[in-house]
């Protein structure tokens, strides 16, 4: 059994849901394995259930708080002033002035690949959990992720580089670094491995990303082909990113 | 016990199903709606300390709260009122017996020495550590795991509702996460 579908059964049977909680129970007395997972998880739970009824509690506690020291009112004056009519005027005046100057100024319409990039967003950071506080048993890939996070590509790149890792995972956020930075050529090589990778999670996402590549690289037909296809896809997972990218790219 | 008239019924699936929902704004409302009421019977009535007294119908509101959410409490027999005194009773009940173990004990009395452990007190110490120690875990965990992982497990969301809560794009990829942040979490619970 692989450690979703393990882990899938000990979440039935930790929450009532077991189809056959009675053999659960003789499987946890001969396998410690079994034992030990289904302990961690009841803890975890636990974990859940109390942080949650701490914010329930903290919330209830601050109303309480509440009645018992009312917030002193504040008086508002029923006419605005005449200083804050004036401050109005300056601010309408300037959004009509940006609005103007960006119907100018803005590109032409032949930059259309350049728009339909900017709407693709970086794949979210499903691979690595990070913990506040310490920077883990693995500091590298910590900082690679943390840097990922928070939008730092080119940090991001380089600490992917200095892990050197040939786990599938980290080259999909590597090459998602990349993208994010307009290197596409690298990109799509990582992308295109990837997406027929044997034990990678992601591939019908690496495939998109491929795609996305291969439009930054201006090989616009086999770019929409792909998206095409993987809009025409009724399950495919980024199915809406493509039909928005090619409409994007009409 | 009598049921409630058909309309009351209906003004309490539209209450479960915002609870449900997630909508936090309807417990304040319940709990400022009845809370007066509720303190002025427990100082009354059961003896208890105002703090006190309000104390326990917090917990009766969040304990009403987890019953709905859990699926244990489908439908209400008697008023909302009627089911928060209920909760509320018990645990100033309990509360008032904690309080009177808690007295100090009188060593002018000739009391042995044995007598002063007060082991409900030490159970209690031991108690608040570990959950001390799962909070602890819990707020290490970064945002995104602590929200997936309570809207799984605690609201029981599907799994595509916790992407569209999240801003994953899909619930497989949601899936992914949740199996690395409880992955997580279990390390971080570990005795």
């Amino acid at each position: 059994m692989n450690p979703e579908d393990q882990q899938n059964r000990i979440d039935d049977f930790l929450r009532g849901r077991a189809k056959d909680p009675d053999q659960f129970a003789r499987d946890l007395e001969i396998d410690p394995r079994l034992r030990e997972e289904t302990d961690a998880t009841r803890l975890a739970f636990d974990a859940i259930r109390v942080a949650e009824d701490q914010q329930l509690k903290d919330r209830l506690r601050r109303l309480e708080a509440g009645l018992a020291a009312p917030a002193e009112a504040t008086v508002i004056p029923l006419r605005p002033s005449a200083r804050r009519n004036w401050l109005g005027y300056v601010a309408a005046a300037a959004m009509i002035l940006f609005l103007l100057g960006y119907f100018v100024l803005r590109p032409a319409p032949s930059d259309a690949v350049e728009y339909a990039l900017n709407t693709v967003e970086p794949f979210p950071n499903l691979a690595y959990v990070i913990t506040k506080g310490d920077g883990g048993p693995d500091p590298v890939r910590a900082a690679a992720y943390t840097a990922y996070e928070s939008g730092d590509y080119p940090a991001a790149e380089q600490q992917f580089n200095a892990l050197g890792s040939e786990d599938p995972n980290d080259r999909f956020y590597l090459a998602q670094s990349l993208v994010a930075q307009g290197k596409y050529g690298a990109a799509r090589t990582l992308f295109r491995e990837l997406s027929t990778a044997a034990d990678f999670n992601l591939p019908q996402e690496a495939a998109f990303y491929e795609a996305v590549a291969r439009l930054g690289l201006g090989e616009r037909g086999e770019a929409t082909a792909a998206l095409e296809r993987i809009s025409a896809e009724a399950d495919h997972p980024m199915r809406a990113e493509a039909a928005t990218l090619l409409r994007e790219l009409e | 016990m009598d049921r409630q008239p058909v309309r009351a019924q209906h003004e309490d699936t539209a209450l479960f199903e915002a609870i449900r929902g997630g909508n936090h704004t309807l417990l304040d409302r319940l709990y400022l709606d009845h809370r007066a009421a509720f303190v002025t019977f427990a100082c009354r009535q059961l003896f208890a300390t105002e703090e006190d007294a309000a104390d326990c119908f917090q917990d009766a509101v969040i304990a009403f709260y987890k019953n709905i959410v859990s699926g244990r409490l489908q439908e209400l027999t008697c008023s909302i009122r009627t089911y928060l005194f209920s909760i509320g009773k018990r645990l100033v009940y309990r509360r008032n017996h904690q309080r009177q173990r808690e007295q100090p004990t009188d060593h002018e009395a000739g009391v042995q020495p044995a007598d002063e452990l007060d082991w409900s007190l030490i159970d209690r110490f031991e108690h608040e550590h570990q959950r001390s120690v799962l909070l602890a875990a819990m707020n290490k965990l970064g945002e995104p795991c602590r929200k997936i992982l309570t809207l799984y497990y605690y609201h029981h969301y599907p799994m595509n509702s916790v992407a569209e809560s999240v801003g994953l794009p899909s619930a497989g990829a949601t899936r992914i996460k949740k199996m690395r942040c409880l992955k997580e979490l279990k390390k971080l619970v570990k005795p």
